[in-house]
């Protein structure tokens, strides 16, 4: 019984020399990204997109990333697609994500196209920035491409507020007409004096 | 009376047809389609690494294999890699700081950065604050580069204030970023 735990003593002696003689290799900053390209059509200036990004950690503490855009140079765009116009157009619901250890968080972003009618019928790209707030000697940094393409009529904006509007004047001059003529030509005349 | 309700629920009704176009304008066609929802990740080893201590307008050489890039395997498309790097600064003050070279040439309190894969074992090429395609052609879901890196650090600031190749002992902080981006 004695020889056998001793085996098992050394043994583990011998895991422990081996794990401290050969340290894993460790990776910078162990996270991805999805989608890897986002891509909307027939968004009309004046109207606006939205959709998700996740992020997720794949390591054993907490990390902050950045989001942020970048315009990427003609060459390193899709064919046909020009700089996009005004980065200020896109925002995050967060600049800076949170991600716990082993898990995953999302973003929402959303682009906003002004209503003007010269940005109607344009093909865009700008690229999504997402790199980790503590940084080592070297870092990964991920892109997400965002292809963007407006349709060709300005949107009106938000027209429901014209149209309960446009209602209730219709049901207000409806209540007038009943009243004045309706009304009034069933009322019963005045007796007459005697 | 009868007549008078009918009057107003016609009129209510001519309304809502007249504005449906107008509602349904709100809620237009846009299409959102997201590409490689799986995962979108590389691999850099190690995260950390020193040229330990450096002396003025020397070369330093790390090893062509130090290095190491992977696509993630579950990655769903090629990537394109590109390079940068950042001025150093001093880690215990943050005033004295070398300036990465943008051409190529060190200076006083400039350096420059260079990488070299291991394809090419003989050709570096220079990394400066703008992004450089790291590898030419796209990168695959599991393929690997091996690389290294070359330092050239600032001319001798002896007569500087603060001139810390003369008092020694300053550890200089960079940090160099590789990016992807879907092919």
């Amino acid at each position: 019984m004695v020889p056998q735990s001793k085996h098992l003593v050394y043994l583990a002696v011998f895991l422990l020399i081996v794990i401290i003689l050969f340290p894993f290799p460790a990776q910078a900053q162990n996270f991805s990204v999805s989608p890897m390209e986002i891509k909307i059509d027939n968004l009309s200036p004046g109207g606006k997109a939205q959709f998700n990004l996740t992020i997720r950690n794949k390591e054993d503490v907490n990390h902050v990333f950045a989001l942020t855009t970048y315009n990427p140079g003609e060459s390193e765009r899709r064919e046909g697609r020009a700089e996009f116009p005004d980065d200020s157009w896109i925002s995050f619901s967060s600049r800076k994500v949170s991600v716990e250890a082993n898990s995953e968080a999302k973003t929402k972003v959303t682009v906003a196209i002004p209503a003007n009618q010269k940005w109607a019928g344009k093909d865009w790209e700008i690229w999504l920035r997402v790199c980790p707030e503590e940084r080592e000697f070297l870092v990964v940094n991920y892109y997400i491409r965002l292809l963007v393409s407006t349709g060709g009529e300005v949107e009106a904006g938000t027209n429901v507020g014209v149209v309960i509007g446009i209602l209730v004047g219709i049901l207000l001059a409806a209540c007038v007409v009943y009243y004045f003529y309706f009304r009034r030509k069933a009322k019963p005349k005045h007796p007459e004096a005697v | 009376m009868k007549l008078g309700i009918i009057t107003i629920l016609s009129a209510i009704i001519l309304a809502l047809i007249s504005c449906l176009p107008a509602m349904a304008q709100d809620s237009g066609n846009i299409t959102i389609t997201m590409s490689g929802a799986m995962e979108f990740s590389i691999n850099l080893t190690p995260a950390n690494w020193s040229f330990g201590t450096v002396s003025p307008n020397t070369d330093n050489k790390t090893d062509l294999m130090q290095f190491n890039l992977t696509v993630n395997p579950t990655s769903n498309c090629n990537v394109n890699t590109f390079i940068t790097a950042d001025d150093a600064v001093c880690v215990y003050d943050s005033t004295y700081v070398w300036t990465l070279s943008s051409d190529g040439n060190n200076g006083e309190r400039i350096y420059v950065l260079w990488f070299r894969v291991e394809e090419y074992p003989n050709t570096y090429i220079q990394i400066t604050k703008e992004q450089t395609q790291f590898r030419s052609l796209s990168m695959t879901p599991t393929e690997s580069v091996n690389f290294g890196l070359k330092l050239l650090t600032p001319q001798p600031d002896f007569g500087a204030d603060p001139g810390y190749f003369s008092v020694g002992d300053a550890t200089m902080q960079t940090h160099v970023t590789i990016s992807a981006v879907a092919a």
